[in-house]
């Protein structure tokens, strides 16, 4: 999965999505398969993670 | 003009947002603001000429990451603050006609994984509490523009139905020790009666306690609490029993069924949430193919929703319709 962000010039942003031809969500992700590893998970975010 | 009023009869936030009365509505298909920008074309939200999936910020936002400061005053019986949050809108495909059930599920598989990382974004954020990923489609719901897409609210709070439903499941986890949802998922697989279709992660029912007659659950069969926990493989059967409950409904009276679709899961505050567990709900507002099922008296009034068929008949009906999510 492939993500662009723009900002618009309103200041909203933008992203774009790509996947290769048939490309799951998730294939191609180092990690991808979140069983037994859920660090990602907001509720494992750390203070000020923004 | 946003802001969010207290209402303290009902103990619940509403959001005023006087702009959202000059959104967009029903552009003519020649100018669609969320089609891909063509050349020499008018300037629409997406300026690429071709996309797979877009999510931008909504033009017409209810809430926003830099709100204005309340018009007006608070007082002691009614506080007011700022609409915190992020709405987001998400583009499922560049192409102006057809539906999320017109996806390939591999297409589907790969929205999900956009859906997730809206979710793990958003929900990153400490001023998000909540992230709630839904679409409105039809116009019988509503919706103001027809070019297939969903919405992301992020909200700064506990949705009241969310908060209520969390307050369940806290009640049941510490009675019980185990997550409601995944005994209402027991009950209803052990029955079967209310069963619409079932994969190898996944089960979709009409509930016991269907407020619409064509209502639609769709859970996670193991105990899963947002789309961070499932694996690639559970992704793609979501996108499976999403297609299925999708296209049954088209089937069901041979147009594209409006509906409300909603997903729940794991708050974003941090903190604990044993009873959390993955699922959508499709609230369609059909009763038959002619009738609508208003929203009236007693369930605006009241709360208490009248359903005027039986959740096992509508349950079988929609079993009933073979469907191939494959294709």
């Amino acid at each position: 999965m492939l993500k662009e962000i723009e900002l618009k010039e309103d200041g909203r942003t933008l992203i774009y999505y790509s996947f290769a031809e048939s490309e799951s969500a998730r294939s191609g992700l180092p990690g991808s398969d979140k069983k037994g590893g859920q660090n990602n998970s907001p509720s494992h975010r750390t203070q000020g993670s923004n | 003009m946003s802001e969010m009023r207290w209402n303290p009869v009902l103990q619940e936030w509403v959001v005023t947002a006087t702009h959202r009365q000059d959104r967009t509505f029903l552009p003519p298909s020649g100018y669609c603001p969320l089609c891909p920008t063509k050349e020499g074309g008018f300037p629409t939200e997406v300026p690429r000429q071709s996309y797979d999936f877009v999510v931008f910020e909504n033009k017409f936002p209810s809430l926003s990451k830099k709100p204005p400061l309340p018009a007006i005053a608070a007082s002691d019986l009614y506080p007011v603050k700022e609409a915190n949050g992020v709405c987001e809108v998400v583009l499922y495909s560049e192409e102006h006609t057809g539906t999320l059930a017109d996806l390939p599920p591999a297409r589907v598989a790969q929205l999900i994984g956009v859906w997730r990382d809206r979710y793990e974004d958003l929900g990153s954020r400490k001023e998000i509490d909540y992230v709630f990923i839904f679409e409105n489609k039809g116009e019988a719901i509503g919706v103001t523009i027809h070019h297939p897409h969903g919405q992301i609210y992020a909200f700064s709070h506990l949705p009241p139905k969310i908060k209520r439903e969390i307050e369940s499941e806290r009640s049941h986890y510490d009675k019980t020790g185990r997550c409601l949802h995944c005994d209402i998922i027991k009950e209803e697989e052990s029955i079967a009666q209310r069963l619409v279709c079932r994969t190898e992660h996944f089960v979709a029912f009409v509930p016991f306690y269907a407020r619409y007659p064509y209502e639609v659950h769709i859970y996670a069969r193991e105990h899963r609490s947002s789309l961070s926990d499932l694996s690639p493989v559970e992704e793609r059967d979501m996108a499976r029993i999403l297609l299925t409950v999708l296209r049954k409904y088209d089937r069901l009276w041979g147009f594209s069924m409006p509906y409300m679709m909603v997903m729940h899961q794991r708050p974003t505050s941090g903190g604990s949430w044993p009873g959390s567990h993955l699922h959508i709900e499709f609230y369609p507002p059909m009763r038959t193919a002619e009738k609508m099922k208003y929203l009236a008296g007693c369930e605006s009034g009241a709360g208490t929703y009248v359903n005027d068929t039986l959740p096992e008949e509508k349950a079988e009906e929609l079993r009933k319709i073979l469907v191939d999510p494959e294709n």
